[in-house]
């Protein structure tokens, strides 16, 4: 029996895809900007998210038996159908080979600092192509007994830290203009529109119709995370200090001290982030490379599994050979391609569904 | 009682090839008329026996009636075969004087083999379970089976009378699944014994038990249990389509049959619960699972199972429900220990030992000072002299056995620790995870942890906690695609479903257990007042 | 297959042989309980406290530690920055020097007038060392302090970090400060900050070596003195102990005191003790035409610990007299810690982040030159003390002299 994924495996599924690069890096990056109002600028980007989700949903409730492209190749035609396909292809291509970099390097910084990078590229890319290999579905299962944990365990910090909060810092509000506040909220919004993955996801779910529904919960659930950990920061550390931090989120469990026998337990925090960053990377693959077995209409996967994750291996280890390129890369070119391939594809997408008629002909392939 | 079905086609038997059909033939669905008959003539059949079977002594062949002479030949022969041993001797002897009794009396009207065997099959077999064939192959399958086969002159066709017997265990405490509080009877070697066990726990008219036999050289009676209605009609007929593909020379327990039916090749998870009692089986049955029981082996199979089902052990139910809850949670935690403690330990006091407080690191560090091997070996070293003297102790006699495994673990670790080859901490590490280890209810699944825990320990040595996590990634991502049966090995976790909840990590008290797990079946509402049974409204506590 | 197996093989030939990149076992360590900078002219000094677990606890669980060796060991190094004067210590010591269980960081008064910008930064940069680490400062050699041993715990490192944990807890004339309070004090608006001073009491030979430990008692002791000012980065000045406990219950630090006072006004013995068991203060910046006062509430909570004044305690007038004359003593407190940051000119009390707060706009304007601002603002303490409970006894001991 082919079994689909449930709504609330599927709104979790969301929250996996946006969540764990956001949470390492959110507060510095909005913080840098709008300071203490950071968190107006994580409301900003939950709005902005979810009218597009929106959008999304639009399209997704107009698809409701095939996958994605094959499906987007019936309406569109041929070319139009391919031509999307590729597209969207090297977009998540190149977002996962970003996100391994980045998790490798944040491994490599954190906690293993001696161990070459590529061994530990391959372990990651070897655990990644098991989970694309077993499918979506599986990957939402996986992700059903991690994310639970993964709030649990901030449940848990968060009451430990409580001792450490000071409300103040919060002040004094709305102190920074409109303008500032919302070039903060530029990058969570990227991040937030990560979920038109969805539009490839919706085939596997049990109702694709409520693709709308699960991209609405999953962005608001997603935002208030970020929300929380964005206050968080601020109250317990101070804005000044966070803009000169790369993870500060990690920081902050690190300051968590309970008599003289808890200390230092941030590397629980991190290995429960490091679940939660496979996940998400198999999310990412996942979409890699259906989009890229749809598009060319291959038969048999199997093999393709292996070269993908060789090409992957490579790509990441060679494109950026320092990590200062991967910073600079994501500090300039990174915002107008995602928003590039996140909004305008789907954009285009809706625009050209609205104008092309469905024909009657194909429709009943 | 029969315990083969006389309608059904297959030609089961004829499975493997039979080389030994002397006029070899296969039977086809048809059946009846290619297979190897027996005569009509006595003495022939019973020269046939001698060919086929030999001259065991322990094959008797009790031949009734006058010998032919000369001049009588009126006097009606027959004889009855058995296999001593196999039959019930005192009923085997009751058999036969009833029969001479009857025969005796009324031997002069019956002139012909015919009207003799109508008569024997009508009045004069003292035996409950009767059945007939004059197939060659069934009557030897029927002898084998504890059956008396009655062989009249004159007749083609032959009796079987059900006279099973001999000596079998009685039904005594499972050895290997003991509880403090519950029903002290276990399943033993014979199928039939078994089946009664079942039937005396379940007296609903729904319980349905199908025969099969698989095995070309053992001939193994195999009965598929369950309950009608309540388990699901697919998983019904995949258990049977999947037994009727075994191709195997011999079946003496179920875990030949396991290894074939099962979902995954390879996985260190076991996908089928096996439990030698009863009520575990029964429990299994009234939640829509389906149970196979394999002659021979006081061992019986259940599926389809969860993850999750092997940690619910029969005393959860028999005890209240909050230490039931308790020491599910300490099962739980238990599994996790016993898999991941070691490679813990080496991860955390070789690459991270910030996390440590000072105090323990500074003990962990004194006590390393002399050790000479690295964290990993000296864990190997420790973990494989558990499992030899685990090992040792299962082979050793019942005498020596508990003085050599206390010996062997306080006496041979405290010394190890003194003349400097492991530390304390590992020895105390390794011991606690191998006595965690038991505490997991299913065998199958606590030897999972402990060939998982090889393989996490490699990896925490390499790679620290990162190695571990990602071990444990690709372990959580097998078992989300495991399937038992078609169903998903981790629910109802994943997919979460909140029905069948009540039941993993807790267990709610049985006033609210309203529904069936949905794992086996659709049918899931099991009782009538569903909440409304609330204790309190109890006329006496009023 | 073979391929298969080929891998594997050699993945499991990879995690064996020892050496395996990041991993290091517990007897290769070099594990540092306390460390201390000092700057002698334009080279960073570093000096470790490395502790010697043999000497501590003896693996094999017989007979206790070893009595024979020093369970500690000190050595320095010296280089232009301070990683370099970290590498230059793997030419002296056989094991990997291992920060993360750093208990103490002891600077020397130079080091602070130098600046402690580098300290910060090396911490904050590097996974290695930790950010909960105490930060004491000391006037003379910061070497010499790491070398003395105390009695009561077998570690100093551990030590120094208990005596202070121990005394924020209960007296709180000096806060405790961790090196991450420590930056976001010096980040904060107001840019002020404090760091306790750990002081040597004896004479220079004393307290190095086990002899010490034979005592019944300690010739010379390791124990918490002032309070020491930092401007930034960069030391201002020293503050007494009296004064301590001021800017304590002005920065809202104090959890829990005891403070000593008169019976009456008038009285020059101080013969009360009373212990304060909790307290909380607010600042509230008021703005009056152009003029900045900082009203500074008070409230707290305790019982009576010691009495020789002759009251009777069961009248709640005289209990009220009590509570009058303790929150005069407080005042005065406050108002002498008040005079001493006006003269070193730095705003402890995070002054700056309450103005910041409630006046923003009036923040902008002031925040460049907030030093000579902040001199200018006049505070107004309230303060309101509660006085729970008296103890067992209603009448002090004294009383019952004059029966006799």
């Amino acid at each position: 029996m082919i079994i689909k994924m449930t709504k609330l495996q599927g709104i979790l599924l969301m929250m996996s895809t946006i969540a764990p690069t956001a949470i390492v890096s959110v507060p510095s990056v909005v913080v840098q900007l709008s300071e203490q109002d950071a968190w107006v600028s994580i409301i900003i980007a939950m709005v902005a998210g979810g009218l597009f989700s929106l959008l999304i949903g639009s399209i997704c409730r107009q698809n409701t038996q095939t996958t994605f492209l094959d499906w987007l190749r019936v309406r569109l035609g041929s070319k139009a159908g391919t031509a999307i396909g590729i597209l969207l292809t090297y977009y998540y291509l190149i977002s996962v080979v970003i996100e391994m970099r980045e998790f490798v390097n944040f491994i490599g910084e954190n906690v293993l600092s001696r161990t070459p990078v590529y061994f530990l590229l391959i372990i990651t890319v070897a655990v990644v192509m098991y989970g694309v290999s077993q499918g979506i579905v599986n990957i939402a299962r996986v992700n059903l007994i991690v994310l639970p944990l993964s709030l649990l365990v901030f449940i848990v910090t968060g009451i430990l830290l409580l001792k450490n909060i000071h409300i103040e810092n919060l002040l004094p509000l709305w102190e920074h203009p409109l303008r500032k506040v919302a070039q903060g909220s530029m990058t969570p919004t990227t991040w937030l529109l990560q979920v038109s993955i969805l539009l490839l996801i919706a085939p596997f779910m049990s109702k694709p119709e409520e693709a709308g529904k699960v991209g609405m919960w999953g962005i608001v659930l997603t935002s208030i995370e970020l929300g929380i950990i964005v206050v968080a920061a601020i109250t317990i550390i101070g804005s000044r200090l966070i803009s000169i931090m790369s993870y500060p989120t990690f920081y902050m469990i690190g300051i968590i001290q309970i008599g003289t026998f808890l200390e230092r337990i941030d590397l629980l925090f991190i290995s429960i982030w490091i679940c939660m960053m496979y996940v998400k990377m198999s999310i990412v693959m996942f979409a890699t490379f259906h989009c890229f077995i749809h598009t060319f209409r291959i038969r048999n996967e199997k093999p393709f599994l292996l070269c993908l994750g060789l090409f992957t291996i490579l790509t990441t280890m060679y494109a950026w050979p320092k990590s200062v390129d991967l910073a600079y890369f994501s500090k300039t070119v990174l915002i107008p391609y995602a928003i590039t391939f996140n909004v305008l594809i789907p954009l285009v997408i809706w625009l050209l569904l609205r104008f092309i008629k469905p024909n009657p002909m194909k429709a009943g392939k | 009682m029969d315990i083969f079905n006389n309608q059904e086609s297959k030609g089961q038997s004829a499975n493997g090839v039979n080389n030994n059909k002397t006029e070899g033939s296969q039977s086809n669905a048809s059946g009846e008329n290619q297979a190897q008959l027996i005569s009509s003539d006595l003495q022939s059949n019973l020269d046939m026996l001698h060919t086929r079977l030999g001259n065991s002594p322990d094959i008797v062949i009790r031949r009734l009636g006058d010998p032919a002479d000369g001049m009588n030949r009126n006097s009606q022969q027959f004889a009855l075969v058995y296999v001593d041993g196999l039959v019930n001797g005192a009923s085997v002897n009751e058999l036969i004087a009833e029969i001479s009794k009857q025969t005796e009396r009324d031997m002069f009207k019956l002139q012909n083999g015919e009207k003799f065997y109508q008569f024997l099959k009508n009045h004069a077999l003292a035996a409950g379970g009767v059945t007939e064939t004059d197939q060659e192959d069934k009557v030897l399958l029927s002898i084998f089976n504890g059956n008396v086969v009655v062989l009249v002159d004159g007749c083609a066709t032959s009796l079987l009378a059900d006279m099973a017997g001999g000596n079998l265990r009685s039904v005594e405490e499972p050895s290997s699944q003991t509880v403090i509080r519950g029903p002290k009877d276990g399943f033993t070697e014979s199928l039939r014994t078994n089946t009664s066990l079942i039937r005396r726990k379940i007296k609903s008219p729904d319980l349905r038990i199908d025969a099969k036999v698989i095995g070309t050289q053992t001939q193994t009676n195999i009965a598929v249990v369950y309950l009608k209605g309540v388990a699901k009609e697919e998983i019904v007929q995949e258990v049977h389509r999947r037994l009727d593909s075994i191709q195997i020379d011999s079946v003496l327990e179920g875990a030949y049959i396991e290894e074939f039916i099962q979902d995954a090749k390879i996985t260190v998870f076991p996908t089928m619960i096996n439990t030698e009692r009863p009520d575990a089986a029964s429990a299994g049955i009234l939640e829509g699972q389906v149970v196979i029981i394999v002659d021979g082996s006081p061992f019986v199979l259940l599926m389809p199972v969860t993850f999750f089902k092997f940690f619910q052990s029969s005393e959860d139910y028999y005890q209240r429900y909050d230490i039931s809850t308790f020491l599910r949670m300490i099962r739980y935690v238990s599994f996790l220990v016993s898999m991941l403690l070691p490679s813990l330990y080496i991860a955390i006091t070789t690459f991270h030992q910030e996390m440590l407080p000072t105090t323990l690191l500074i003990g962990l560090a004194a006590q390393r000072d002399g050790v000479p091997f690295p964290a990993l070996l000296e864990a190997l070293l420790m973990e494989m002299t558990f499992e030899v003297l685990r090992e040792a102790g299962v082979r050793m006699p019942r005498v020596i056995g508990p003085a050599i495994s206390i010996v062997g673990a306080l006496v041979l670790g405290q010394a190890a620790v003194q003349a400097g080859l492991v530390s304390g901490a590992m020895v105390i590490v390794v011991s606690f995870t191998a006595i965690a280890n038991f505490v997991i209810p299913a065998i199958n699944m606590a030897i999972a942890a402990r060939l998982t825990r090889f393989l996490l320990m490699l990896l925490g040595a390499t790679l620290g906690l990162f190695g571990i996590i990602s071990g444990l990634m690709f372990l959580l991502i097998h078992m989300a695609s495991l399937r038992s049966f078609g169903f998903p090995y981790m629910a109802p976790i994943a997919p979460l479903s909140y029905n069948s909840l009540k039941d993993i990590f807790i267990r709610v008290p049985w006033w609210k257990m309203n529904t069936r797990p949905e794992a086996a079946t659709d049918n899931i509402a099991r009782q009538e007042n569903a909440g409304q049974s609330n204790p309190s409204d109890h006329p006496s506590n009023s | 297959m073979k391929k298969i197996t080929g891998i594997i093989v050699l993945l499991l030939a990879c995690s064996l042989i020892s050496g395996c990149w990041n991993r290091i076992e517990l007897n290769e360590l070099s594990i540092v309980s306390a460390s201390s900078y000092d700057f002698n002219g334009n080279k960073w000094v570093n000096s470790y406290q490395v502790i010697i677990p043999s000497a501590i606890s003896s693996g094999t669980g017989l007979a206790g530690g070893g009595g024979s060796q020093s369970p500690v060991t000190v050595f320095s190094s010296e280089g232009r920055t301070i990683r370099e004067a970290v590498s230059k210590s793997s030419m002296e010591t056989p094991r990997q020097m291992f920060f993360a269980h750093n208990s103490a960081l002891i600077i020397s008064e130079e080091v602070a007038r130098h600046g402690i910008n580098q300290i910060l930064d090396l911490h904050y940069r590097n996974t290695d060392a930790r950010e909960t680490v105490n930060v004491l400062i000391t006037q003379g050699n910061a070497r010499s302090i790491l070398e003395r041993l105390i009695h009561t715990e077998k570690i100093p490192g551990q030590g120094i970090r208990e005596i202070l944990s121990n005394e924020s807890r209960n007296t709180s004339i000096v806060p405790s400060v961790m090196l991450y309070e420590l930056a976001m004090a010096i980040t904060s608006d107001g840019k002020g900050a404090v760091i306790p001073e750990i002081v040597f009491a004896g004479n220079e030979e004393d307290g190095r070596s086990l002899d010490v430990l034979k005592k019944t008692y300690e010739q010379a002791k390791l124990r918490i003195g002032r309070l020491a000012v930092m401007r930034g980065d960069k030391f201002a000045g020293w503050l007494t102990r009296e004064e301590g406990l001021g800017v304590s219950f002005i920065a809202n630090k104090v959890r829990s005191s005891n403070l000593a006072f008169r019976c009456k006004p008038g009285d020059k013995t101080y013969n009360m003790t009373f212990r304060l068991q909790t307290s909380a203060t607010k600042l509230k910046p008021m703005l009056r035409n152009g003029k900045m006062t900082m009203g500074i509430d008070i409230k707290s909570a305790g019982n009576l610990l010691e009495s020789n004044c002759m009251m009777d305690l069961t009248q709640p007038a005289a209990v009220k007299q009590l509570e009058q004359q303790l929150q005069e003593e407080v005042k005065q407190m406050v108002n002498r810690s008040w005079e001493a940051a006006k003269r070193l000119k730095v705003d402890v009390f995070g002054f700056a982040d309450a103005v910041h707060r409630k006046y923003p706009r009036e923040w902008r304007r002031v925040k460049n030159n907030w030093d000579e601002t902040f001199s200018k603002i006049q505070i107004e303490p309230h303060i309101k003390i509660s006085m729970d409970r008296v103890g067992l006894t209603n009448k002090p001991f004294k009383s019952t002299n004059s029966n006799e």
